[in-house]
């Protein structure tokens, strides 16, 4: 049964076009917005404080030992400790919560109600939290190699060593975010799944001499690493030996230049490739995902 | 489900629906958000009435693209709202949850929401600082969000929807939580901007607060449409049901004794140490028609009279089963 409705209904809007749409537009403003969001809060400061352990690490170490070795100071900081302890953590931190945050905060309707489709919605955020991640982890990279050579002017190539560094954590850590990202969408308990996949997968497999370690971020960081910068340093009696190579389970006796091992620009393909993939399936995964704000009453 | 019950699935032909839903199902796993809704939502204020649960914010989200629903379409201004991010140019929402960002000046929230929707830097500012003043928030625009009054969040969250200058807004249980001069205000900002010539859905569980900003309603329970129309014609739906009159006279007593002779008086009951009576009948008319009459009869000047059945608790009352 229908009623009437009022007396004197006010004229039919027609639907009017909608107004020129600039997308782009929309999608800088919440690139700039999130970084915002990423300087308020606590986070960041607790994020910054351990980024700053390697760095106060080596300090203390070139403070109480007085023979350290440079290269091993900063092959154990810059190439062990970062890239496997604090990278994964500081990506699943930023990346891990980049829609589920705000839909925590109940505040991604603001977001929603944009003319923004969900998968750039996705996207954006995570360049954001990317951009965060990637500034954290370069200021740690810099500030170690400042504490581990200050001081040590022989020591010449160390800037370009550092500026290495640099970019092997800069893609290890947005290779991470993106692995977070998609993680952060397929399970709510996303802090407790990251921290098993950093323990298991980044953490296990990669220090297992198996091609089982072709599916981690760290091995082809290390990969990187390996073939772009020298790990060698005095052993005994004169000798010399490859730390990195030691550490890594690379078998360069039988292989000096590792050549069943993938090329260096095979490893960037495949940490581009891999974020990039997993980027793409989540973006798909946000396209017809309904981020609810409010449980309904039992009805 | 109450007999009262009614589908509405066609509005008048002569006017275009602005919001349209045909035959739309929500499940939540196994809760039902929505029951087979097929409605048509003119232009002009439309109050969107149910208790808790009953489906109002589903509703809501759903015109808004931000649900899908499970079953039937949802158009707004003859657009699918799903996945149609463009559409959300010429939609507003208020949340009903009291979120904000907290670390901002209201004046920053809506400037970036402005920014959100596309604008250029100073267009954004210019247009933030438009919808504060429409809301009538601008003294306090430069103050963080945190220290906001439940008041002025409440106008933050309206203007944040206006911001863009959309042609329909929909607005959920905009009044909760507000004091009685907050509620004031945003009643006379909302019947502001329908005069501005914006269509406009609210929701409420509060009967009167809707009864004050307009006639027509749309009635849900449970996922399902009550009623859809002027609340008139909707109490006119109660006919079944006895109509409560309240009368106040000298003596109650006398005026409720001739009304027992009457046959569609059901009922009679003597409140206010005796001061007035409630009368239930089922033929309101026949009632009103005579009493004039038997107050002469009886002597009795009635210095009171109204029909409790006015106010939208009553059709409520009537048409949602406790």
């Amino acid at each position: 049964m229908t009623l009437p409705m009022p007396e004197n209904p006010p004229p039919a809007v027609a639907a009017a076009p909608p107004p020129r749409c600039n997308v782009l537009r929309s999608a800088y403003a919440l690139y700039t917005f999130t970084l915002r969001q990423h300087r308020h809060g606590k986070r960041w400061l607790i994020m910054a404080g351990l980024m700053l352990l390697p760095a106060l690490l080596a300090i203390l170490t070139r403070a109480t030992e007085s023979g350290v070795f440079g290269r091993v100071l900063e092959f154990d900081l810059a190439f062990m400790f970062i890239p496997q302890g604090l990278l994964p953590l500081l990506a699943l931190v930023y990346a891990s919560g980049i829609l589920h945050d705000e839909q925590e905060q109940q505040t991604i309707t603001y977001l929603l109600l944009r003319p923004v489709s969900r998968p750039l919605l996705y996207v954006v955020k995570l360049l954001a939290a990317m951009t965060a991640a990637v500034v954290l982890a370069l200021a740690s990279t810099i500030l170690t190699y400042a504490a581990i050579y200050a001081g040590q002017i022989h020591q010449a190539d160390a800037p370009l060593r550092c500026l290495q560094a640099c970019l092997i954590d800069g893609l290890a850590v947005a290779t991470y975010c993106c692995i977070f990202g998609l993680l952060g969408l397929l399970t709510r308990r996303v802090l407790i799944a990251g921290i098993i996949y950093i323990a298991l997968v980044e953490g296990l497999l990669a220090n297992l001499p198996f091609a089982i370690r072709l599916i981690t971020v760290i091995y082809y960081t290390r990969l990187i690493a390996y073939r772009t910068l020298p790990f060698v340093v005095p052993g005994a009696f004169g000798s010399t030996r490859n730390i990195a190579a030691e550490a890594w389970h690379f078998h360069i006796s039988g292989d000096p230049t590792l050549s069943h091992d993938p090329h260096t620009w095979v490893c960037v393909a495949v940490l581009l490739g891999g974020g990039a993939l997993c980027t793409a399936a989540a973006a798909l995964l946000c396209r017809n995902r309904e981020f609810y704000v409010k449980t309904p009453d039992k009805t | 489900m109450c007999a009262q019950s009614v589908d509405s699935d066609v509005g008048p032909a002569e006017i275009k629906p602005i919001v349209a839903f045909h035959d739309v199902s929500k499940w939540y796993g196994n809760v039902i958000g929505l029951n087979k809704l097929s409605v048509r939502i003119s232009p002009g204020i439309t109050g969107l009435l149910g208790p808790n649960g009953a489906g109002k914010s589903t509703l809501l989200q759903l015109a808004t693209g931000q649900l899908f629903p499970s079953k039937g379409t949802v158009e707004v201004l003859g657009r699918r709202t799903w996945n149609n991010p463009a559409l959300n140019r010429s939609i507003g929402l208020c949340p009903e949850q009291d979120a904000l960002y907290e670390w901002m000046t209201g004046a920053d929230f809506l400037a970036t929401c402005a920014r959100l929707g596309g604008m250029g830097r100073t267009q954004a500012r210019q247009a933030g600082e438009r919808a504060l003043e429409t809301v009538g928030l601008t003294r306090q625009k430069d103050r963080i969000v945190a220290g906001y009054s439940k008041g002025m969040r409440q106008r933050t969250k309206l203007a944040q929807s206006l911001v863009h200058d959309p042609q329909v807004l929909f607005l959920d249980e905009p009044m909760t939580g507000t004091d009685p001069v907050a509620r004031h205000d945003l009643m006379d900002i909302i019947q502001r901007l329908a005069a501005a010539g914006k269509t406009i859905v609210f929701s409420s569980h509060v009967l009167h607060e809707v009864e004050a900003i307009t006639s027509n309603i749309i009635l849900l329970n449970r996922g399902r449409l009550l009623a859809q129309g002027h609340i008139r014609q909707i109490r006119d739906l109660m006919d079944q049901h006895p109509h409560r009159i309240v009368l106040a006279c000298r003596d109650c007593r006398v005026l409720g004794a001739g009304l027992m002779q009457w046959p569609h008086v059901e009922s009679i009951h003597l409140q206010d140490r005796d001061q007035s009576l409630v009368v239930e009948t089922r033929q309101p008319d026949a009632f009103y028609a005579g009493l004039p009459q038997l107050a002469l009869q009886t002597n009795q000047e009635i210095t009171e009279m109204y029909s409790e059945d006015d106010n939208l608790e009553a059709v409520f009352r009537y048409l949602v089963p406790t």
